[in-house]
C-alpha cells in the first residue's frame, strides 16, 4: 500500500490562497468523502465528511494524535498533551485539566473576563472608531492567559509578542525558538516562587497538582504554557474575529443578537465557530498500514482532517454555508473530539461570549468603515483562519 | 440496554445531562452521576443522543 502515484487533486489546502475556499471544499466533498490532494506541498490524505472526520478523531488508537505532534513544533513548543498517548496522556490531561472545567466558568467572568474586554474598549471609546483586531481580539486572548496565570501586569506586552512570535515557527524559526527561550527564562522564577507560596492562580495550581503521585516537572508545565499560546490565545482571538465579522456582515443575524444578547451572544458564537473553525484543517500523520472504512491509508500518510469541511458538512446541518444564529448547531468538530478534545472549549466559549456582550453593550451602532480587504482567510497558511482586520466605527 | 461510563475520559462536560437528564447528571461536585444504570427502551433515542454529543466519547451503551 503507497501514496498514489496520481492525486485526486494537485489543490495545497494549506499553502494556497485559494479565492473561496467554501466552495472548494463542498465541490470535493461532493466528489468523494476522502481524497488525495497536497498540504504543505506533500501529498496528504484528506477527509472531508463530518462522518469521517468525526470517526477519525475519535479513533486515537488507529490515528493517533502523537504520531503528528511527536515530530513536528516540539524543540519550539516543548512536548504537550498533543504529543502524547494512552495513559500518559490520560495523567497529564487530569493533571492540568480541572482548572478548565465548565463549572468554573462562570466564576472567571466578573473577576477576570469581564474586567479584560473593558479595559481594552477604554482605550479606544473615545475615538469612536477602531481596528478590533488590532486593539481587541488580538490583545484579549493573551491577557486573560497572562492574568489566568498570574503573571506580572508589567510583562503583559513582552509575554504576548513571545506568544505570537513562538507561533511564527515556519517563518521565523530561530526567532519563535528565541522567544521559546525568553518566555521560559521570565516565567522559571515566577513558577519557583509559587511552588513554594502558591496563589490561587493557575500557575499555583500546575505548580502543586498531583494526580496518582505524581507531579508536573518544571519541563512539563513550561509545555504546557507554551501550548496555551497556540492552542489558547491564537485560536480565541481568530474565532472572536470571525464571530464580529459574520455579524457585521449580516445586519439581520446582528439584530436578532442585540435583541436578547445574554442568550444571543452564545449561540451566534457557536454559529461562527461552525461556519469558520479558527483551525480548519487537523493534522494526523497515520503509523501503521490500514484499510479504514474502506481507504487504504499507507504507512506514514500525512492526513488532513477537515473541520472546516465537516461543519459544513450537508448530511448533517440545512444549508450548511449559511451563517444562521437560530442554527444552535450540535457536534461541531471546531474543538476536535474524543480523546484530545480541546480541554480549553469552555473557557474559550465563554471568553467569546463575554467579548461579545462586552462591545456590544459599549459600542452601539457597530458597524464596518470599509469591506476593503476585511474578509476570513489563512493566517498561518490556512490552517488557521480568521480576519487580519476589523475596522469599525461605533456610536 | 445498559449505560457505560469511562470516568477516565469523562471531563464533566455535562452535555450528556443536556441530552438525557433523566439519565445523567453532572452535581455540585462536578461529578456524573448515572441516575438510572439501565434505562428504559422509551429513554434510547435520548441516551443515543447523549452518546453521540459527548465530546470526549466517554459514553457507551451496552444491549
Amino acid at each position: 500500500m503507497v501514496v498514489p502515484d496520481t492525486l485526486d487533486i494537485e489543490t495545497d489546502v494549506i499553502l494556497e490562497d485559494l479565492p473561496d475556499v467554501a466552495g472548494t471544499i463542498r465541490e470535493l466533498r461532493a466528489r468523494k468523502p476522502a481524497m488525495w490532494g497536497r498540504a504543505f506541498g506533500a501529498p496528504t490524505l484528506l477527509l472531508l465528511t463530518h462522518e469521517l472526520v468525526q470517526a477519525a478523531l475519535m479513533d486515537e488508537e488507529t490515528f493517533p494524535s502523537a504520531a503528528f505532534y511527536g515530530d513536528v513544533v516540539t524543540d519550539v513548543l516543548g512536548r504537550n498533551l498533543q504529543c502524547m498517548y494512552g495513559d500518559e496522556h490520560r495523567i497529564n490531561r487530569a493533571l492540568v485539566s480541572p482548572a478548565f472545567r465548565q463549572r468554573l466558568m462562570p466564576g472567571l467572568v466578573g473577576p477576570l473576563l469581564e474586567p479584560v474586554a473593558h479595559e481594552l474598549i477604554d482605550r479606544f471609546e473615545g475615538r469612536g472608531e477602531a481596528d478590533l483586531v488590532a486593539e481587541f481580539t488580538s490583545r484579549y486572548p493573551f491577557l486573560i492567559i497572562n492574568r489566568l496565570l498570574g503573571l506580572p501586569r508589567h510583562a503583559e506586552e513582552e509575554v504576548r509578542r513571545w506568544g505570537i512570535t513562538m507561533l511564527d515557527i515556519q517563518r521565523n524559526y530561530e526567532g519563535a525558538l528565541q522567544a521559546s527561550r525568553e518566555f521560559m527564562e521570565f516565567v522559571d522564577p515566577i513558577l519557583q516562587e509559587r511552588r513554594d507560596n502558591p496563589g490561587d492562580d493557575l500557575l499555583s495550581t500546575l505548580a502543586t497538582t498531583e494526580e496518582e503521585g505524581q507531579r508536573l516537572t518544571d519541563e512539563e508545565i513550561f509545555n504546557f504554557l507554551r501550548l496555551l499560546f497556540p492552542a489558547g490565545a491564537d485560536t480565541t482571538y481568530l474565532g472572536l474575529g470571525s464571530t464580529l465579522y459574520r455579524l457585521l456582515t449580516n445586519a439581520d443575524q446582528l439584530d436578532i443578537v442585540l435583541g436578547n444578547p445574554a442568550e444571543e451572544c452564545r449561540w451566534a458564537g457557536e454559529e461562527a465557530l461552525r461556519l469558520d473553525p479558527p483551525t480548519s484543517w487537523i493534522p494526523r500523520r497515520n503509523p501503521h498500514e490500514v484499510q479504514w472504512r474502506g481507504i487504504d491509508v499507507p504507512a506514514g500518510a500525512p492526513m488532513m482532517l477537515g473541520i472546516m469541511a465537516a461543519n459544513r458538512d450537508p448530511a448533517v446541518y440545512d444549508d450548511p454555508d449559511r451563517f444562521d444564529v437560530k442554527r444552535h448547531p450540535q457536534v461541531v468538530m471546531t474543538f476536535g473530539y474524543g480523546a484530545h478534545f480541546c480541554l480549553g472549549a469552555h473557557l474559550a466559549r465563554t471568553e467569546l461570549q463575554i467579548a461579545l456582550q462586552v462591545i456590544l453593550e459599549r459600542l452601539p451602532n457597530l458597524r464596518l468603515t470599509t469591506t476593503d480587504g476585511v474578509r476570513i482567510t489563512g493566517t498561518i497558511h490556512h490552517l488557521l483562519r480568521g480576519p487580519t482586520k476589523l475596522p469599525v466605527a461605533f456610536g | 440496554m445498559k449505560v457505560v461510563v469511562d470516568y477516565d475520559l469523562c471531563e464533566s462536560n455535562a452535555l450528556c445531562m443536556d441530552a438525557a437528564p433523566e439519565v445523567f447528571e453532572v452535581r455540585e461536585d462536578d461529578n456524573l452521576y448515572v441516575l438510572q444504570e439501565e434505562p428504559s427502551e422509551a429513554l434510547r433515542a435520548k441516551v443515543e443522543q447523549a452518546v453521540r454529543v459527548c465530546p470526549k466519547q466517554a459514553i457507551k451503551i451496552v444491549d
